[in-house]
């Protein structure tokens, strides 16, 4: 039987790991949940991201994909500042 | 034939002279164009040492990756190499280093610009200054 929730690996890059006060985290969210209903609950758990809101950038696993995007199993968010390569 | 592409991220110093000896370049290639990214003193206005630099591995070799297509799609290019450093990265040392190989100099110049520009928009890596001074 399919488990109604799934495991969604997040990580935080740069400064966001100071202000998250950690690397990583695992979020349990319902199947179907998207990557914005995602980013709502993450904003509720680190208090500290909701004034980055503006300037987070968001990816699962290597790719920068649309806030409808659905989560599925395995997958992993990365939360991270401005890119600035160079 | 597909376009050479080299993409390193590094802790080590670039060895810019190293990278240049090695270059291959077919006969029917006219220009290869540089370019070298370097650390400099002043950042948000106060004196640095050095920068630390933060990659998301995966990702930043991927999305080089996919600049690397999409250059390909728009210009005539026999082949890239890029070096990015990762790690502290002294004032006047190089952090990056790009090399574009091409027929003529005009899609060496903007596929050279375009790629580094795009770089800074979607390439996951970041740097902390390390300031004169600092604890």
């Amino acid at each position: 039987m399919e488990q109604e929730h799934i495991e969604i690996k997040v990580n935080f890059f740069s400064y966001f790991k100071d202000l998250t006060g950690c690397e990583s985290t695992v979020l349990h969210l319902g199947r179907g949940t998207s990557l914005d209903q995602a980013m709502v609950i993450i904003r509720q758990n680190f208090p500290k991201m909701e004034s980055m809101k503006r300037s987070t950038l968001v990816a699962v696993g290597l790719e920068y994909v649309d806030p409808i995007h659905v989560l599925q199993v395995g997958e992993e968010i990365s939360l991270f500042p401005p890119v600035q390569g160079g | 034939m597909s376009m050479k592409r080299s993409i390193t991220l590094t802790l080590d110093p670039i060895n810019e002279a190293s990278l240049v000896s090695k270059r291959t370049i077919s006969r029917q290639m006219g220009a290869a164009n540089y370019f070298s990214g370097i650390v400099r003193e002043g950042e948000e206005g106060k004196q640095i040492e050095a920068i630390d630099y933060e990659a998301f591995d995966k990702m930043a070799r991927h999305q080089f990756d996919l600049i690397f297509d999409e250059i390909e799609q728009r210009w005539p290019i026999e082949s890239i190499r890029l070096v990015h450093r990762t790690g502290k990265v002294l004032v006047n040392e190089s952090s990056l280093w790009v090399e574009v190989v091409s027929a003529h100099r005009s899609e060496a110049f903007e596929a050279c610009q375009w790629l580094i520009d795009e770089m800074k928009k979607r390439v996951p890596i970041w740097k902390r200054p390390i300031f004169i001074d600092s604890d």
